[in-house]
């Protein structure tokens, strides 16, 4: 006897396939970050509720930075974080930056004793702002072949520190890291944090972008199929000067925009990036003479959304986060909430 | 959005990028200040209280590692502390006792006053400022230096890896109480100090509004008291640097810097201007000419690029002022090091020597040098016109710089050190010209070579190197002086590059009678003498085994009254176990290549001519010479100078790491084993002692593993397995010897062997 459909696979059947295809069309879940780079952690009224309006509750910041002290022999933390207000709806993640020199000093008892010096220096400030270890570190180190071995070896050895046995590890990696992970290690973390900026070569005057490259980011992009470590996103929004003196880059204004220097009288415009020295005089601290340039590298909204759109396609480690990197206000000035949105949203 | 000026963003991961001059770091490397070849002398200019700063800041922080030794006493801060103590004694005590003083432990200080104020004496001191206390007299400078101890703790750097702090509310009550005892003290002297105590408290805690208002209340005034008076002012600089006042700032630490040599670092490293505006308020702050001068000076020397700015108005200031001359001379410098070649990698055989250099930066330095000449006004004549003749000199004006040296040397006098540099620059200038050589181009540049290469510093032999340097070009197609001219302008070691080396040419240079004056010249100058060469040759033909032949050569150093090169050991003796320092430190006797030559021929022909046990024993001690003349061995420098295979030219380097060759069969080759395998081989064939046939076999394995490392091969187990022929032979033949077991027990190879396959 022919039996019709059972009413329940119209019961059952529908709903779970609504269910998947809505499933299907869902968004990909991204945390929305910031970094916050300054030595003070004081935001405004207005900054956090923009951030919240945003939907960021995550904030990187940065503890201190470990660079190598030539005096002393020894590896010296500065920029250390200072007055700290700790708003209530952020979530605050430490970030420690280490120059890769330090590593080269170090030998690997060294390393394992600077190791202990920065968790123990790391919880002694995270322990001002919440009585919670931290949910995440994140180390940022720009290692090389050289130093490899001991940079694995020093996160290694931070993962013992036993107030931190919890906590999420992420490094930073660069894409050259990430293109070549064969040559260059993958850090022995939970998460990587790909920084995709700072791709080209700074010092080359003739450079156009060194931020940011398409083509460059491109190429690096598709050297991997797959990262061995779950990656997030960090995406820059800033704009800096780079100085040349006789072709030599002699330092880096940060932040600078362009239109400062269009008020400047001791420069003149070159084209929409580059500006030449007409006399000699002080600028921001630096005796600039003629002939003396500076190339604004800017990452503006169009780019910083290019950027994000470019990168999406490879990060498929969700829950992903994404962390602009940073919140000065000098910055974000120059973004719409509109527009810092859509970087974010270009992930989801 | 708030004003980000607010906090000083530090440089952070994006803003670190140049990687650091590491002078200091694992490898070693030229420090900054010497990287490039530097025959122009900062030291000519007599300025000991700048010396320090004729160079980079590198030399702020590591002091001088030049010939010329810094008083470090200069700018020590205890020195200057005392100093103060002793004006304030007006010379009463001598320093030592005051030092002692000062610096005594706290008890003790505590001690000294409960004694000067009961008036017994607890302990006898030998110090006359302790007995004076003890005395119960001047108590209130020792009350001033107990509380100075009590207030140290405060103003030290913590401890970098700590988030602690400063005890702020301690620190403020300390402050309030030198306030109150500066205004308790009659004595202007420990007013005075209580005053910088207070000042100093208000700095470390961070109350800069504090620091300065303490400063206008209780310092302002006391200059002509003490020369503490400068330590407080630079505090109060401090105080207007944190608080972004940088035009105050800057001058006050001009102030500092002419004012107190312990402090000009700090003055220096605190000296910033961000705004023109800054620097014309700065100016504008000044008094007098000499305060304008001194500001000059700070803003040429922290941004070299204002350099030649801040020379143009000194020059107008004053075209006497010493700080001019310290401009001029960092500008030199700086010059030199851009267009002087880097030390070893800078000489190029392809390249012109010293090319002339043009720039808006020489153009201008000489336009201010000639301004100060003209002017008539500077005091050091012959230091002008040397600076002005060494920037001719690197534009190739060859004429101009001749006549400003000959000012320059009439000037100078019996001042040794101008009159060397002004040789220096004479025989470069001279060589400049010159494109080849013949008699009169010898006899023109011989007297300044010779006074040049006795430098007395490392500026003059700079020069010599240089000019050595152009002289190699010169002889390039003559293989004896090329060598020599090369070896003294680059330090090279001949011995390196042995093999290659010109060995019966300069031989027959350093045999001959009848040098002209520059060859005789060459020849005395030159690292090797004819020994050297002689031995050089012989260890050529070593190398070759050409054994007769360099007993020939050998024969000669001692005909000469030389002395044959000792061994390290006799390399007729083996061990299971190569360990090259445990065979030296054990060798007590004396063996040298003579009588390495005497032994191979001597064995050779033993194993020509003998058999049975007596030849094994010959094959076996042949073994162990070829095994140990080998790079392997304990007497590697029979045949070679280094055993480092980075002088050797028998590997390559693909990018990541150095890669043995692949065995070519050269028996000569110093990683060659297959002459030592053989009469190993022959050694155990030979003989019927089991045991000594094991150990042959043992030993020819030790060489076929060196042949598997210089294969070139994969390595893998297939690679391995045909290198292992001598431990398959050990183990199937002679498993019941005791060589076999100790073998075992010693060679983890042969063990593993054993255990495995």
């Amino acid at each position: 006897m022919h039996r019709p459909v059972s009413r329940a696979f119209f019961v059952l059947f529908i709903p779970i396939f609504w269910a998947w295809s809505s499933c299907a069309d869902k968004q990909q879940e991204v945390i929305r970050s910031f970094y916050h780079w300054q030595t003070t952690l004081d935001l405004s009224t207005e900054e956090i509720q923009e951030l919240s309006s945003l939907g960021v509750h995550d904030l990187y910041v940065k503890y201190f930075d470990v660079i190598w002290d030539e005096e002393a022999a020894q590896p010296r933390p500065v920029a250390k974080l200072q007055t700290v207000q700790v708003p209530d709806e952020l979530s605050i993640h430490p970030v420690i930056f280490l120059t890769n020199e330090t590593l080269e000093h170090l030998d690997m008892d060294g390393v394992n004793d600077l190791a202990w010096r920065m968790c123990k220096l790391m919880d002694q400030i995270h322990t001002g702002l919440s009585k919670d270890p931290p949910a995440i570190i994140q180390i940022d180190c720009d290692w090389t072949a050289g130093t490899r071995d001991k940079y694995f070896q020093l996160l290694k050895q931070m993962q013992t520190y036993k107030r931190f046995e919890e906590t999420i590890w992420s490094a930073t990696i660069r894409l050259h890291q990430y293109a070549y992970p064969q040559q260059t290690g993958v850090p022995p973390v939970d998460r990587g944090l790909l920084m995709f900026y700072n791709m080209g070569n700074i010092e080359d005057p003739d450079a156009a972008h060194s931020i940011y490259d398409p083509s460059t980011a491109e190429a690096y992009l598709k050297q991997t199929d797959h990262y061995p470590i779950p990656l997030d996103a960090g995406i820059a929004l800033f704009s800096w000067g780079l100085y040349f003196h006789h072709r030599e880059l002699q330092q880096i204004f940060y932040p600078l925009y362009a239109d400062e220097l269009l008020k400047e009288s001791l420069f003149t415009t070159v084209d929409d990036t580059h500006f030449a020295a007409t006399g000699e005089g002080y600028f921001r601290g630096r005796f600039v003479q003629p002939g003396d340039t500076i190339r604004i590298e800017s990452m503006s909204p169009e780019l910083g959304l290019k950027s994000a759109e470019q990168l999406s396609p490879y990060l498929h480690d969700h829950p992903l986060s994404v962390i602009l990197y940073h919140t000065d206000p000098v910055i974000l000035q120059h973004y719409t909430h509109e527009e810092l949105d859509s970087v974010f949203s270009a992930f989801e | 959005m708030k004003n980000w000026t607010r906090s000083f963003p530090l440089l952070s991961s994006l803003l670190i990028l140049f990687p650091a001059q590491t002078g200091n770091s694992c490898g070693w490397f030229y420090d900054d200040d010497e990287i490039s070849y530097r025959p122009y002398n900062q030291y000519i200019i007599d300025l000991p209280e700048w010396a320090w700063f004729y160079y980079s800041a590198h030399a702020l922080d590591f002091g001088d590692f030049t010939d010329t030794p810094f008083d470090y006493n200069l700018y020590s801060q205890k020195e200057e502390n005392i100093r103060f103590w002793s004006d304030y004694y007006q010379g009463k005590y001598a320093e030592a006792f005051i030092s002692e003083m000062v610096y005594a432990d706290p008890s003790d200080l505590k001690q000294l006053w409960d004694d000067g104020i009961s008036k017994k004496k607890s302990q006898k001191w030998s110090n006359p400022l302790a007995q004076r206390w003890q005395k119960g007299e001047g108590l209130n400078e020792l009350k001033y230096l107990l509380f100075a101890h009590e207030v140290v703790p405060y103003v030290q750097e913590l401890d970098w890896w700590s988030n602690e702090t400063q005890d702020l509310e301690t620190m403020h009550i300390l402050q309030e109480q030198a306030v109150d005892l500066e205004a308790q003290e009659n004595d202007p002297g420990i007013r005075q100090r209580y005053a910088f105590q207070a000042i100093r408290l208000a700095h470390y805690a961070g109350n800069f509004d504090d620091c300065l208002l303490l400063f206008e209340q209780l310092a302002k005034n006391t200059a002509s008291v003490n020369d503490l008076y400068w330590w407080c002012l630079s505090l109060k600089a401090g105080a207007h640097l944190r608080k972004g006042e940088f035009a105050s700032a800057a001058y006050y630490n001009a102030l500092v810097f002419e004012h107190s040599r312990a402090k000009r670092q700090y003055a220096l490293r605190d000296f910033y201007i961000d705004s023109d505006a800054t620097w014309q308020q700065a100016l504008s702050m000044c008094r007098n000419e000499q305060e304008q001068k001194t500001l000059w000076l700070m803003a040429g020397y922290k941004q070299p690029n204002a350099a030649p700015m801040c020379m143009e108005a000194l020059l107008q200031l004053d075209p006497a002022a010493p700080e001019l001359e310290l401009l001029i001379t960092r500008e030199a410098e700086q010059i030199q090091r851009e267009y002087l070649p880097e030390r070893d990698f800078g000489l190029q055989t392809d390249a012109p020597w010293l090319p002339p250099a043009t720039s808006d930066r020489i153009a201008r330095l000489q336009q201010i040098l000639q301004a100060g000449i003209a002017s008539g006004k500077t005091d050091h004549v012959a230091f002008w016109q040397c600076a002005s003749a060494f920037l001719y000199f690197l534009s190739g004006d060859e004429a101009s710089c001749d006549a400003a040296l000959a000012i320059a040397s009439k000037q100078a006098g019996n001042d040794e050190r101008m009159q060397w540099q002004i040789t220096a620059l004479q025989t470069l200038n001279t060589l400049r010209s010159v494109d080849h050589m013949d008699a009169s181009v010898e006899k023109k540049i011989l007297p300044g070579l010779k006074q040049l290469v006795k430098a007395p510093d490392m500026f003059g032999y700079d020069a010599y190197r240089l000019a050595m340097y152009k002289l190699f070009l010169l002889n390039i197609e003559d293989p004896v002086r090329a060598e020599i001219c090369m070896n003294q302008a680059k330090y090279t070691d001949p011995q390196a590059i042995y093999l290659d080396y010109p060995v019966d040419e300069m031989i027959a240079f350093f045999r001959d009678k009848n040098l002209s004056p520059m060859d005789q010249f060459l020849h005395d100058v030159y690292s090797n003498q004819l020994p050297d060469l002689l031995d050089m040759k012989a260890t050529v033909q070593m190398h070759y085994q050409q054994w007769e032949a360099a007993k020939a050569t050998l024969q000669e150093i001692i005909d000469g009254g030389g002395q044959v090169m000792e061994l390290y050991a006799d390399p007729k003796e083996i061990h299971y176990y190569d360990c090259h320092d445990c065979d030296h430190m054990a060798f007590e006797g004396h063996y040298d290549k003579m009588d390495l030559c005497n032994d191979i021929l001597s064995l050779e022909k033993k194993v020509e001519q003998t058999t049975g046990e007596e030849k094994a024993e010959a094959c076996h001690l042949l073994g162990n010479i070829y095994y140990n003349i080998s790079h392997f061995g304990n007497s590697w420098m029979a045949t070679s100078y280094y055993l480092n295979t980075t002088f050797f030219d028998y590997y390559s380097w693909n990018g990541d790491e150095h890669i043995w060759p692949i065995a070519d069969d050269d028996p000569n080759s110093v990683f060659d084993n297959t002459k030592a395998l053989f009469y190993y081989d022959q050694a155990a064939e030979l003989t019927r002692d089991r045991e000594f046939a094991a150990y042959n076999v043992f030993l020819a394995a030790k060489c076929e593993q060196n042949m598997m490392y210089i294969s070139g091969a994969p390595d893998n187990v297939e690679t391995t397995l045909d290198y292992r022929t001598r431990f398959d032979l050990l183990r199937s033949d002679y498993k019941d010897t005791e060589v076999y077991l100790d073998a075992i027990d010693v060679c983890k190879y042969f063990a593993y062997y054993v255990q495995n396959y």
